[in-house]
């Protein structure tokens, strides 16, 4: 049994301490050099990662409109409403028709090639921008107080404005399957933040007024918690959003692609998705679709641009 | 020659007592174009309407093409300041023939007009936003300068619409549905008053169908603002009429008061 004199233990404890605060750090130290080097190599990299929730977002920003836009890999996805779903929603809209989902019926898996997306909708600031470079007049647009103020979302009722907004930004408008899967991820969920709604977490006013804090439409970007799994801001509720496939009520009855659809060849209007900040729970849900004739729904828009191959 | 003109003129003197300051005037339903709903749906449900009416003996004339606008407008010149309580109904959309595109009148149109005088004349609307107007013509300003007020609006999709107790007694088809339009009785100002609200929110503020009333002058009507509904919109409407209607004829002036008067008392 070896025995020690109190002193020599207390040398002993003594230089363990040491050793150990010494390798504390140099732990601290590596650590602060892995958190700089990624620093750098993302101040290098024209892709920026981030975290929303517990995945990793990249982001890229493109120069024309100085839009931030996020990264949707390649992959399947869930498309349109289950039958399960339908019973659910029979219950959390026991008013409304249950036909009025067959539009959104059957559901289906979509392969989508990848894609960066607007993580906001477009602004007015950017929609301005694009009038003052382009001389374009614009068919109807509402510059106008409440809704043209600069970090509001751009009020684009024509969908050919959209259009040549996304023309003149080097982009295009998404179809409605990419505008799907950037809202509500691969799962399958109503709404952009999951199942169970959450009228904190978009802008609307969920029947009641003002109820979001804004009397119609939200500066972009103002509830984060309501982000869609890609990063994606406001895709529910603030403007119903314009997406570049024509309207076909009987569209996903009639067997369309599965790999890249780009909907109908023609149709009764172009499709608007996401709800509006007058809408609540039902029209902001992921899977809802309206088309013809869009009558007073307050429409916007987000651009997309394709990813480049490999990535 | 001057001893007929007399003898005429007595004559009418005589009859002007018996005959109602307010009588049952006429209805007019456009389906020309329509907004939010189909024309097709519009139709069918104008039909069911028109049905009703003249099961019920109620004059009405459908007009179902878009060439028809000019007729409206003349329709309404006619009956406004008749003495009769006339009806214009629409299905979404607010012919230009009535209230120029883009708020370019905002007062004084032939729409305006007809809802300004004591006849009590009506404008019921079903599907989008009141006075919205295709493609956004007026946009928010329709419905604003028709009541002349600033900030009335008329959004909020889905909300429930739970049928109240006059409501069931006016309109026995009328259920219980998910309004995309109601109207904002907290948003109501100046002489506007709710003379019955047939189906409404919760808390009263949000309400579809309403009948609003401008002191002793014109009514609004919001009858079931859905957006691609297939609700019993015309069935509804002719049971609102008939219920106005027959309330009129049966005593004119003071029994409208009384009726709504005693509904106002059971709520």
């Amino acid at each position: 049994m070896k025995t020690c004199l109190q002193t020599d233990c207390l040398i002993i404890r003594k230089y363990a301490f040491a050793e150990l605060r010494m390798k504390l750090t140099t732990i601290r130290i590596l650590f602060t050099l892995l958190i700089l080097s990624l620093l750098v190599f993302a101040c290098h990299d024209p892709i920026d990662p981030v975290l929303v929730g517990n995945l990793p977002i990249k982001t890229i920003t493109t120069p024309k409109d100085n839009a931030v836009m996020v990264y949707v890999p390649a992959g399947e996805f869930l498309m349109g409403t289950s039958d399960a779903e339908i019973e659910h929603y029979k219950e959390i809209f026991p008013l409304r028709d249950i036909a009025r989902y067959d539009n959104e019926r059957p559901q289906r898996t979509v392969y989508l090639d990848a894609f960066y997306i607007d993580k906001f909708e477009v602004t007015n600031q950017q929609f301005k921008q694009f009038l003052a470079e382009t001389g374009y007049e614009p068919k109807h647009y509402l510059d106008r107080l409440p809704y043209n103020v600069p970090n509001l979302p751009a009020t684009v009722l024509d969908w050919d404005d959209a259009v040549a907004y996304a023309n003149w930004a080097g982009k295009r408008l998404p179809t409605e399957a990419e505008w799907e899967k950037a809202a509500r991820g691969t799962d399958g969920r109503i709404w952009p933040w999951g199942n169970e709604w959450d009228d904190t977490k978009l802008s609307g006013n969920d029947g009641r007024g003002h109820r979001d804090g804004y009397r119609e439409t939200a500066p972009v970007g103002q509830f984060p918690q309501g982000a869609s799994p890609y990063g994606a801001h406001d895709m529910a509720g603030n403007l119903w959003e314009w997406v570049s496939d024509w309207y076909d009520p009987n569209y996903y009855r009639t067997s369309p692609p599965n790999i890249n659809p780009k909907g109908p060849e023609t149709g009764d209007g172009h499709v608007l998705k996401g709800g509006g900040w007058a809408e609540n729970l039902d029209f902001t849900r992921c899977a809802n679709r309206l088309g013809g004739e869009p009558g007073s729904l307050l429409r916007g828009f987000r651009c997309v641009i394709d990813a480049p191959l490999g990535e | 020659m001057r001893n007929i003109f007399l003898s005429l003129t007595l004559i009418a003197l005589l009859a002007l007592p018996l005959t109602p300051v307010f009588a049952a005037g006429e209805v007019a339903i456009y389906t020309g174009t329509t907004q939010w709903i189909g024309k097709a749906p519009a139709d069918e449900q104008a039909q069911i309407c028109v049905d009703m009416l003249n099961d019920a003996g109620i004059s009405n004339t459908w007009y179902d093409s878009d060439g028809d606008m000019d007729a409206v407008a003349g329709w309404m010149e006619d009956v406004t300041g008749d003495g009769g309580l006339d009806i214009c109904v629409l299905y979404g959309d607010f012919p230009p023939t009535l209230y120029p595109d883009n708020n370019a009148q905002p007062d004084g149109t032939i729409a305006e007009t007809f809802i300004e005088t004591t006849d009590g004349d009506v404008f019921i609307n079903h599907a989008d936003y009141m006075f919205w107007g295709l493609a956004g013509r007026n946009e928010e300003g329709g419905l604003q300068n028709m009541m002349d007020i600033d900030g009335i609006t008329m959004w909020d999709d889905n909300t429930n619409m739970v049928v109240t107790s006059e409501g069931a007694a006016i309109s026995p088809t009328l259920a219980d549905f998910a309004s995309d339009r109601p109207f904002h009785v907290d948003e109501l100002d100046g002489d506007w008053e709710v003379e019955v609200s047939l189906a409404q929110n919760d808390d009263g503020t949000r309400a579809d169908p309403i009948i609003v009333r401008d002191g002793n002058l014109g009514r609004l009507i919001p009858v079931i603002q859905t957006a691609n509904g297939d609700e019993e919109k015309g069935a509804v409407a002719a049971e609102i009429i008939i219920w106005l209607m027959s309330t009129v004829d049966v005593e004119p002036a003071g029994k409208l008061s009384t009726t709504w008067g005693d509904l106002k008392t059971v709520r």
